[in-house]
């Protein structure tokens, strides 16, 4: 009877509503029901008062029932979860004025990082040739014979060499040196092919090569994190007179992926996510379900995890109390896990929460550039001819739309085609 | 890295707190068996400070016999007659309270006038091995020997003794 009530109710909802409502529910209420049965006589004996198979089928029977709505109203609330979470709302908002420069702070470190690749690409570029010119010219120079004894005149390449074996950022000025040292010892000895001497040559040749490749592929890795992490693009000088909504950052690193959808639609089409979601919807509804379905598991993850993470926190903050001041006294070992341990699998929920929002979000700025253009037919527009024509549109449809603004468009009805 | 730092900073005052809880819980509980039996239970309590909900709590020894057991270890009433006083000589070792609030047992010396003196105004309840401890009053448990515990039943009189005697010991009855 159970598995067919089961079987009934798994057919009402959706996948979704599994993982994301009662999964979390399930896991939240069973550790609090151990913690209250091991803690609470009362609870325990309130258990043990249903005696008989009636009594203990209507007990399982309620604790499934209480179950399924307690999921189903965490399930309704995975938006005002998500808010929450990404500091629009509630506690997170609160305490923002500590959270913000944190978020500044994070900001601020990748791009001093990507200024630094930045220079090191430009100094490694202008110094390349000269360098290369340098270790093949002095090939010639020198006439000693380099013996095993001189070898220890090549200790000042460890440092370069090991930057290179740890895959680590060579700074341009270690370069330089170790150039300008390895050509000097070029031109005093003989360098022979195979040589030691050749052997660090060539070495240094590479990690040239290699420095400059590093610090274009981290470049390229800030440049991405920057803008799939945090909304908007770096203010430039002279100021910009036009205002711009798309740089304002949130107080925690989800709200700064979520902000990154909104940031990537209008800094590339001028469409404004906030305005045209429902819509793009409801065109990959109808025109790409595969790619609305990935969507949507892709959502669930993060309504499931940012349901942990919440639950989580809450049974964390609840126990640590409830150990301390009422099921007094507590083993300290019991805890020191439920304060540690519970905090710790906050922090690992959230960061999952976080990877999650970001693929989530990626699939939405594919979603944007994939099926931007379906969005206009389901209006009955014409597709711009071009990239400039296209902003235009989006930023007239935005305005008509999210601002009741008087803008004139022209109809493609279908059947008029 | 720097939303890793930024995270911990953030975190450092409840793992603090979380730190400082576990400080206090770990000494708050007196090691048993490192106090002397010349010791009172009243310089005992007055040492360790014990919080009044530390004592026996009526509700705390109320279920089946392995709840039982687990607040009460392993000890249990079997070598003294059903009805029978705490004899000098049952008290093998140094007589202890039991106080078992809570999962672990905490145990106190009792010095033997204090223990005579229980045995003179309480009813002392004797549990077979394994039976459920289902008090109807509150009651304050005393170990007497190393398989002996006498479970003592204790009125609303013998409790506000208890609370105001000499051994300075609150016996608390759950409301």
């Amino acid at each position: 009877m159970l598995s067919a009530l089961l079987k009934t109710v798994q057919e009402q909802f959706p996948k979704s509503y599994w993982i994301a409502g009662v999964l979390p529910m399930l896991v939240f209420l069973a550790l609090n029901g151990v913690l209250l049965r091991y803690h609470s006589p009362a609870f325990k004996d309130w258990l043990a008062s249903f005696n008989g198979v009636e009594e203990k089928t209507l007990l399982y029977g309620s604790i499934l029932l209480g179950v399924l709505i307690s999921a189903y109203l965490l399930f309704s609330l995975s938006s005002v979860m998500l808010e929450m979470i990404e500091g629009r709302r509630g506690p997170l908002q609160w305490i923002s004025w500590i959270l913000l420069p944190g978020q500044r702070w994070i900001l601020k470190g990748i791009d001093e990082k990507y200024d630094e690749a930045g220079i090191d690409i430009d100094k490694l570029r202008k110094s390349l040739a000269r360098w290369q010119d340098m270790l093949v010219a002095a090939r010639n120079i020198g006439r000693a014979p380099f013996t095993k004894s001189d070898k220890s005149k090549l200790k000042f390449t460890k440092k370069v060499r090991w930057l290179r074996r740890m895959g680590r950022r060579i700074p341009p000025n270690e370069l330089e040196n170790a150039v300008a040292r390895v050509t000097q010892l070029m031109s005093q000895f003989e360098t022979k092919n195979g040589s030691d001497l050749d052997c660090a040559r060539l070495d240094l040749l590479e990690m040239i090569q290699f420095a400059l490749n590093r610090a274009q592929y981290e470049s390229l890795r800030l440049y991405n994190l920057r803008q799939f992490s945090f909304p908007g693009a770096r203010w430039t000088f002279p100021l910009s007179p036009n205002p711009s909504s798309v740089s304002v950052i949130a107080p925690t690193i989800m709200g700064n992926i979520g902000r990154t959808m909104r940031s990537y639609a209008l800094t590339r089409y001028q469409l404004d996510l906030d305005i045209f979601w429902t819509r793009l919807l409801d065109t990959l509804q109808r025109s790409a379900l595969p790619f609305y379905a990935v969507i949507q598991d892709s959502k669930t993850v993060v309504d499931c995890m940012t349901a942990l993470v919440w639950l989580t926190a809450i049974f964390t903050f609840t126990w640590a109390g409830l150990l301390y001041w009422c099921f007094t006294p507590a083993s300290p070992l019991e805890f020191a896990l439920v304060g540690f341990g519970g905090t710790l699998l906050t922090l690992i929920w959230y960061e999952v929460a976080c990877q999650g929002y970001r693929v989530f979000a990626d699939l939405i700025r594919s979603s944007v550039d994939l099926y931007r253009f379906k969005m206009l037919e389901a209006f009955h527009l014409s597709a711009p001819l071009g990239t400039d024509e296209e902003r235009e549109l989006w930023l007239r449809m935005g305005q008509a739309m999210g601002y009741s603004s008087e803008q004139t468009f022209i109809y493609k009805h279908p059947s008029a085609s | 890295m720097r939303s890793f730092f930024y995270g911990l900073l953030l975190l450092i005052p409840w793992l603090a707190l979380i730190g400082i809880g576990t400080w206090r819980i770990v000494h708050r509980t007196p090691p048993a068996g490192s106090l002397s039996s010349a010791e009172s239970a009243a310089e005992v309590t007055a040492a360790h400070k014990i919080p009044v909900s530390w004592l026996i709590r009526k509700n705390d020894l109320r279920g089946e016999a392995a709840h039982a057991k687990s607040l009460l270890g392993l000890y249990t009433a079997v070598e003294i007659g059903e009805g029978k006083a705490v004899r000098a000589q049952d008290l093998t070792r140094t007589p202890k309270i039991l106080v078992a609030a809570g999962k672990v047992p905490y145990r106190f010396p009792v010095d033997a006038s204090l223990a005579a003196d229980l045995n003179a105004r309480s009813k002392v309840a004797i549990f077979e091995k394994g039976a459920a401890v289902i008090p109807e009053s509150p009651v304050l448990a005393v170990e007497c020997s190393a398989s002996c515990v006498a479970i003592l039943e204790l009125s609303l009189a013998e409790s506000a003794f208890l609370s105001s005697g000499p051994a300075g010991l609150a016996v608390m009855r759950r409301q």
